[in-house]
């Protein structure tokens, strides 16, 4: 029966003493894996933005596949190292799942590839029956994303116990931990990429999108981390990764080689510039450093608040004004790439520049939308302090 | 869906299609070189179109095809792809394109040989037509692997409030795995919210192929009247999404429409309703046999989409009226059993039985 629970195997006092917080060599390889994921996605995006015709087997699909099968893979090779020849302080060092035992972690990013894996022939039947999809949300391209969430957790999970388990002198494992959770929150925002343009940061939908999104991931980071700046490291991590792609994808020349063309473009398109996470990151770090790493239900719910308002009074206002340099001619070179995300497909035009919709006579967030914001940012902060205290603790 | 039944060939084209069958089979010149392109449709958008292209001749050697769509012609097509040569056949070429919109297209077929080069076009319209149910073996599968999952995850939710946190070699307390069982309860009921937002977005999907995406020509109504001892066919068009766009004439005619009795198929007209409000058309009955007949109307939109409509009616004794006037000099009838589906039958004269 998959729920109960197996006998834990007790260690001897001499194997208790022993230090156990290496980094061993194959986490850098995790990382490396974790990392191929949202660098996948996007190239995937700029492929189909760009090009649009792809195959099973295109450069950016094959990044993607290595994502989910290095770490799923060396987790793989990890749970039948400890659970068949494992040391006793690896087993002890290890939770049950259905008799078998090995660090949480690898649980975790093994039942990601599974999952990856079973998205796959979901998709393809998807393709088939209601046309190739030229969304990147789509029911089957959810259970992809939550697939790669899982492997990019376990992996950070995996960095988060060995960070837990080193004395407070070394620091084993921070680095790896904040840069996969920079991954992670590079990941999600690969998932808000269809609301998130600079066009829509002055409308209720974006603000209301990230408010759900990036408390959550920068308040479990700065809770869990040993570091004095996780959360602004994560969001430099997220940044610094996409305006390399920025950068670099154009340096290709490339074609559409699907019609309709609207926008003839000759080189592959970028992503949009990156919100500016790192200003509210900034708040964040500044703010957790009152409480530190103590929690309790009260104190976090309160905290929580304190971070929400923290994080949409930064990003907000910060977000509100930098779009319009975005839109602005001045943002339209290769740093910025201004409009230069425009797929093949759309066609030209003034809206390329305005704010949307279009429509509207002007842009604001309505007060009963802004208090909405406020409560999720609020909700989302108090889930990634749960899950930050968590991971503050786990060391198997 | 669309069909094409020609019955006077004035040009060395044809174009032929069949209700029930959505492949379109072109034959004509590329320049110099006679071809015979047949277009298999996607029949979900965007989706595959498979295009083989037959040399009539030993003269060709290359093909090659590419899409263009009514609003944005050759200057919004990508470069043209090549078409592979069929193995143990050096005068057929095979092809894909993908059909990204709905809409009508234009295949533009290149050939190059000895002659030189040659273009052609062949229209054809990306609807989507297919509607498709997950196979049992292949959804039992899916469930099958997609429930383990949710085990899987269930019981991950366990180890992790039970075991992660411990330092190695601890047990978990009697509170602890309470709070394990606790959470994985509390994880069932979340992941079971999951799946359920899953059906609805998935039910939503469905919802609208089969509501917006899902090709559905135009509905026709036809009503006979009599005018003076003429019987006039009244047909109303119900204009759904893909009928929108104005018609335009096709060989001169704003609508071609055929009159088959049913089931002997002992009387065939082809007559040229003209338009007498914004979806209404009319013609004069022509003195066929009353019976039960079966009306094809194909209508040509502005962007190049064409239609076949379909209706029924029903013609008594009055139809078969001692004065007919034409609404149209090209009209034609015939009475007495007809081959169908001919691509150079004779052309059928005015008043001939």
């Amino acid at each position: 029966m998959p729920f109960v629970e197996a006998a834990i195997p007790t260690l001897s006092s001499t194997v208790l003493a022993r230090p156990t917080a290496i980094a061993p060599w194959y986490f850098r390889l995790l990382v490396f894996g974790a990392t191929c994921i949202p660098i996948g996605a996007l190239w995937d995006i700029s492929w189909h933005s760009t090009i649009g015709r792809d195959t099973f087997w295109t450069p950016a699909h094959i990044v993607t596949y290595m994502g989910g099968l290095i770490p799923g893979l060396v987790c793989g090779w990890l749970a039948l190292k400890t659970h068949f020849f494992g040391s006793e302080s690896e087993r002890a060092a290890a939770v049950s799942f259905w008799g078998f035992r090995a660090p949480i972690g690898a649980w975790v990013t093994i039942w990601g590839a599974f999952t990856m894996l079973l998205s796959a022939p979901f998709d393809d039947w998807w393709h088939n029956t209601y046309g190739l999809d030229v969304e990147i949300l789509s029911p089957p391209h959810s259970l992809l994303a939550a697939g790669m969430f899982f492997v990019a957790t376990g992996v950070l999970l995996l960095m988060v116990s060995l960070q837990n388990r080193s004395p407070d002198t070394e620091n084993h494992g921070r680095f790896l931990f904040i840069f996969t959770g920079g991954i992670m929150l590079l990941m999600a925002a690969v998932f808000l990429t269809e609301k998130s343009f600079p066009n829509q940061h002055r409308s209720a939908e974006f603000y209301r999108a990230a408010a759900i999104t990036y408390p959550l991931y920068l308040a479990a980071l700065a809770r869990a981390s040993k570091l004095r700046w996780p959360a602004t490291i994560a969001a430099g991590v997220y940044t610094g990764v996409l305006l390399l792609l920025i950068w670099i994808l154009p340096l290709f020349p490339a074609e559409p080689k699907l019609a309709p063309i609207y926008n003839p473009v000759d080189h592959m398109v970028p992503p949009a510039f990156p919100v500016l996470l790192v200003v509210p990151a900034i708040g964040i770090d500044l703010l957790m450093r009152f409480p530190g790493r103590r929690s309790g239900w009260l104190r976090d719910s309160a905290l929580a608040v304190g971070l929400a308002l923290v994080f949409l009074a930064l990003f907000m206002p910060v977000q509100w004004w930098f779009s319009k340099f975005l839109l602005s001619p001045a943002a339209d070179n290769w740093f910025f790439a201004g409009g230069e995300w425009m797929p093949y497909a759309s066609k030209p035009g003034p809206w390329i520049h305005s704010y949307w919709p279009t429509a509207a006579k002007e842009h604001i967030v309505p007060f009963k939308q802004l208090l909405w914001i406020g409560l999720f940012a609020v909700i989302s902060s108090r889930v990634g302090l749960a899950f930050g205290t968590w991971m503050s603790r786990v060391k198997r | 869906m669309k069909t094409l039944f020609t019955l006077a060939i004035l040009w060395p084209v044809v174009l032929l299609a069949h209700i029930g069958s959505p492949n379109v089979f072109y034959e004509g010149s590329a320049g110099p070189y006679a071809l015979r392109v047949i277009i298999q449709p996607p029949d979900v958008i965007p989706g595959l179109a498979r295009i083989t292209v037959r040399a009539l001749a030993s003269n060709v050697s290359k093909i090659s095809v590419l899409p263009a769509r009514w609003d944005t012609g050759t200057k919004g097509a990508p470069s043209p792809d090549p078409a592979k040569p069929v193995r143990g056949d050096a005068n057929l070429f095979a092809a894909e394109l993908w059909l990204m919109t709905g809409g009508a297209y234009s295949i533009i077929v290149n050939a190059e040989g000895a002659s030189g080069t040659g273009t052609t076009v062949v229209p054809i319209n990306s609807v989507a037509t297919a509607r498709r149910v997950m196979p049992r073996w292949f959804g039992g599968l899916l469930g099958a692997w997609g429930g383990a999952l949710v085990l899987a995850l269930i019981s991950l939710i366990g180890a992790a409030t039970r075991e992660s946190v411990l330092s190695p070699g601890e047990t978990p307390s009697r509170g602890r795995i309470c709070r394990a069982r606790a959470t994985m309860v509390l994880g069932t009921g979340v992941i079971g919210l999951a799946l359920w937002g899953g059906k609805v977005w998935w039910d939503a999907v469905d919802r609208d192929y089969r509501n917006n995406k899902l090709y559905r020509a135009d509905r026709l109504y036809a009503e006979v009247r009599t005018n003076n001892s003429q019987a006039i066919l009244e047909l109303t068009r119900n204009v759904d999404r893909w009928g929108a766009r104005p018609i335009i004439p096709e060989h001169g005619k704003l609508m071609h429409m055929f009159l088959v009795r049913q089931p002997d198929l002992e009387a065939f007209a082809h007559l040229h309703p003209v338009k007498t409000g914004e979806h209404s058309f009319e013609s004069a009955l022509p003195p066929v046999p009353a019976g039960k007949y079966r009306i094809y109307a194909d209508i040509t939109h502005e962007s190049g989409f064409t239609q076949t409509l379909v209706s029924e009616v029903s013609l008594g004794a009055d139809a078969n009226a001692t004065s007919f006037t034409p609404t149209d000099p090209d009209d034609s009838w015939r009475i007495g059993r007809i081959n169908l589906l001919t691509t150079k039958s004779a052309h059928c004269q005015m008043g001939s039985r």
